[in-house]
């Protein structure tokens, strides 16, 4: 009859399994879940980029450069969410979004020093209703952001307390998730508005 | 259906649930031991020992009572764990039900046409019915389908199936949805969130057998003999639990389906919708199945079938198609229509994320009486859904905009926090700067802007609209936000009553969804000993218009007659927050059928000698929510 004893033993120790299976499966959801709610916002910046730069276009003259390495970022950035969206919290993903966000801010801060010297284009009404939006949306994207670190850090941590972290790589889960981590940089803390 | 009458029912009906459970496990635990008797029988190779014939009374008896104990404590301990765990991990609401199943979250941002109108659809549903807006999961399933999940409205979601909005038109699709809110509404939820967990454990036994079979199979070589009969026995008896469970479910969830039907009329006033709905199921090729094996666990959680059985009137967890359409169109000739994929033509609105244009109806509301008012809690019908178009077609594109997104959402909360005085709002706005993300000060006071410009319904309205989206932040993030509406509501250390029910709406409604959904248990069963509950709450709602002394004392004392109570003396010192918190937390533990009580009073105290105002319909709907109680939409006289 000890039989039946560790039978029901080995069932509740199954169960336990399975729920932590299940708690990492319902974590790495929820940050997926974040980073989609992020890939939405970065878009929406993204697609605003071209407009601006057009606008901008017509009026700046020299520092042709200052536009196209915009457009270059914007580009690279692009194609960064695309293969983080592919697989969020991949590492190498992550870093390559990071980066070029990271990028893509230096260049639209370079940008604002330009446009400063541009008075009729910062009162261009286009101009000012595409750097409303922006700055809009700059907003709901550091909001995000933050709401998928947070999602991201939370499975990480459940991750690598004392159970789980014993089952965590058997039910590939092995990889931490990464952060979207870039500098808040000055320039970008307060975005176009504030220089057109 | 009386909706206080149905929340009882569900109630009890639990405990029949309980029985039915009981009954099976024993069942169980009886089949258990009569195998192991033949199977100790069939491996102590004296097959003549004890013949059959003679009489299974000896077969039974021949088995010692330890082992007797032991069996009935393993079959006892696998199932009893199997449950628990099963209700455990739905204590996690409805959103992990519709994970499991395999559905992913449907955003406003990434929804085509067809998902926004989906979306628009729930909206309107939600705010005909009192509630805050459920989340949406997708389903990518191309059989036309749809469940609702969770143990109360504050943590339920909806499911729907791809093919669903891609092949019902609007009218079918608010068929679909407002049969979906009939099962929220009425407490068939929460019952079918328990069978899944009953279920689980009994048919576990099955799949635990089929393991030991597979497993046998593998140990063959050795001593794979004992193990394959285990195995087999244990499948065996399986399969009987799993007959016991579908007749249980299929016992509890036929009969909804016809009240769901029928409620999905009501609610719309148009038979056409879902019918249709169900016309088509009929006729798609995919009919109503769904492909993920979760969801056939839980099949009596969709609105139609997800398989075609075989004894399909015992086992059916819904009722026949065709009976279902004829109930509601009893006129069918039993053809179906052709169907085909809808193109994105019809609802230009619904592209823009608005609701279809204000319809110019006449609501017959006006004069309404407190019974007519608290009898609409869980009712809604044709005329609310018309009103909750109108009011988000009044709200406005911006506003409409900001619930429907996380960073706005937050910001919206703050918003309707902040004080009327300039001088206080803008230490609100300071400290709402020093502790949020950059750009939330900025659009808090944007939002409050916009804010002045519509009437308290509304603003109650945009609590229960944003929910959906301020359910997509973070943990940590909604720890902030509960942080910072308690300090906004306590910064100008004069709090009114419509602030603070405001704050305490909000919290109910998220707090499920963020720290699981706590097991609210019926504590008081008269409504005797919420007595002095009653007197704070009434008390402060006598004073809310600053009417002279007397006219409040009148307007308490009728309150507390209508509720069946003696008045006693109206308290001299007005109640402070503290008090109505407490009061408020439980009143909403008091017994279904005493709460209709509790609402005729508020609103007569609120309604004496007078018409409803514009605010206090406000206030209405936040203590209806507060109390579990959703009340749809009420008209209100003007504003104030």
């Amino acid at each position: 009859m000890e039989m039946i004893v560790v039978l029901v033993i080995l069932a509740v120790i199954a169960f336990w399994i399975v729920s932590i299976y299940n708690k990492l499966v319902t974590l790495k959801n929820r940050f997926k879940n974040g980073f989609a709610q992020l890939e939405v916002q970065l878009k929406r910046r993204y697609d605003l980029i071209p407009n601006l730069v057009e606008t901008a276009k017509g009026y700046i003259r020299h520092e042709r450069e200052t536009l196209e390495a915009v457009i270059a970022a914007r580009n690279q950035a692009m194609t960064g969410l695309q293969h983080a969206a592919q697989n969020p919290g991949n590492p190498a993903a992550m870093k390559e979004l990071a980066g070029a966000e990271g990028a893509l801010g230096g260049a639209l801060a370079r940008l604002n020093v330009v446009v400063e010297a541009y008075p009729d284009l910062k009162a261009n009404a286009n101009m000012m209703q595409l750097s409303e939006e922006l700055t809009t949306t700059e907003n709901k994207v550091s909001f995000a952001r933050q709401a998928y670190n947070d999602q991201a850090t939370e499975y990480n941590t459940y991750k690598q307390t004392f159970p789980p972290v014993v089952f965590a790589g058997m039910f590939g889960h092995g990889t931490d998730a990464e952060l979207l981590d870039y500098e808040d940089r000055a320039e970008f803390q307060a975005p176009p508005k504030v220089s057109f | 259906m009386d909706f206080f009458k149905a929340q009882d029912v569900a109630r009890r009906k639990t405990w029949q649930l309980s029985l039915l459970f009981v009954a099976a496990v024993i069942a169980l635990v009886v089949l258990t031991n009569v195998f192991v008797a033949f199977a100790g029988l069939f491996m102590s190779g004296t097959p003549g020992a004890v013949s059959l014939t003679e009489d299974s009374g000896a077969l039974l008896t021949s088995i010692p009572l330890a082992t007797w104990g032991w069996i009935t404590f393993g079959v006892l301990g696998v199932v009893g764990t199997a449950s628990l765990y099963k209700y455990l991990r739905l204590r996690g609401g409805g959103r992990v039900v519709a994970e499991s199943f395999g559905g992913h979250l449907l955003t406003r941002e990434k929804a085509d046409f067809n998902g926004r109108r989906l979306l628009n659809v729930v909206e309107e549903m939600a705010i005909a019915s009192g509630v805050p807006v459920p989340p949406v999961y997708l389903l990518e399933e191309s059989g036309i389908n749809a469940f609702a999940a969770g143990h109360t409205v504050d943590d339920a979601v909806i499911g729907i199936n791809r093919g669903t909005i891609e092949r019902l038109n609007r009218e079918e699709l608010q068929g679909v949805v407002a049969h979906e809110f009939s099962h929220i509404l009425n407490g068939d939820m929460r019952i079918n969130l328990r069978l899944i967990a009953v279920l689980h454990g009994i048919l576990f036994i099955g799949l635990l057998g089929r393991l030991l079979l597979r497993s046998s199979g593998n140990a063959a070589r050795k001593n794979g003999a004992p193990l394959l009969v285990l195995g087999l026995g244990l499948a065996v008896i399986g399969y009987g639990g799993t007959l016991f469970g579908n007749l249980i479910k299929a016992a509890v969830s036929r009969q909804r389906e016809f009240l769901a039907d029928a409620a999905a009329v009501q609610f719309t006033r148009n038979p056409a919708g879902i019918g249709t709905a169900l016309k088509k199921i009929g006729a798609h090729a995919a009919g109503s199945s769904i492909a993920n094996n979760n969801a056939h666990e839980a099949s009596h959680l969709f609105f139609a079938a997800v398989a075609t059985s075989r004894l399909r009137f015992l086992f059916a967890t819904h009722p026949p198609l065709m009976e279902r359409i004829r109930a509601i169109d009893p006129g069918w000739d039993g053809s179906y229509p052709a169907i085909e994929s809808l193109s994105a033509t019809d609802d230009r609105h619904d592209v823009q994320g608005l609701s279809v244009e204000s319809p110019k109806a006449e609501f017959a509301q006006s004069s309404r009486t407190a019974e007519s008012i608290v009898a609409s809690v869980g009712n809604p019908d044709e005329s609310s859904v018309m009103r909750a178009q109108e009011l988000m077609t009044q709200a406005g594109h911006a506003l409409t905009q900001a619930v429907h997104e996380a960073f706005p959402a937050t910001a919206l909360m703050y918003a309707l926090l902040l004080s009327p005085d300039a001088t206080i709002r803008q230490r609100q706005l300071e400290q709402i700067a020093t502790r949020s993300p950059r750009g939330v000060e900025e659009e808090t006071r944007r939002l409050h802007d916009l804010l002045t410009l519509v009437d308290p319904v509304q603003k109650t309205l945009l609590i229960d609209r944003a929910v959906p989206a301020l359910k997509t932040i973070s943990t940590a993030q909604y720890r902030v936000l509960v942080v910072q509406i308690g300090d906004l509501v306590n910064m100008d250390h004069r709090i009114d009553l419509f602030e603070w029910m405001t704050s305490l709406t909000l919290i109910k409604d998220l707090a499920p969804h963020f720290l699981g959904t706590p097991a609210a248990r019926i504590r008081f069963r008269s409504i005797g000993q919420v007595r002095a509950d009653l007197i704070v709450l009434l008390a402060s709602l006598s004073g809310i218009e600053g009417t002279a002394e007397a006219g409040r004392k009148m307007a308490f004392g009728e309150g507390m007659r209508v509720a069946g109570l003696d008045p006693g003396e109206l308290p001299v010192k007005e109640p402070d927050f503290a008090a109505i918190n407490n009061a408020m937390f439980r009143l909403r533990l008091l017994a279904p059928l005493q709460k209709p009580r509790v609402l005729k009073a508020a609103v007569t105290t609120l309604m004496f000698k007078r018409q409803l105002q514009t605010s206090e319909a406000a206030l209405l709907h936040l203590i209806a929510s507060a109390l579990d109680c959703p009340l749809p939409p009420v008209a209100a006289h003007g504003r104030s």
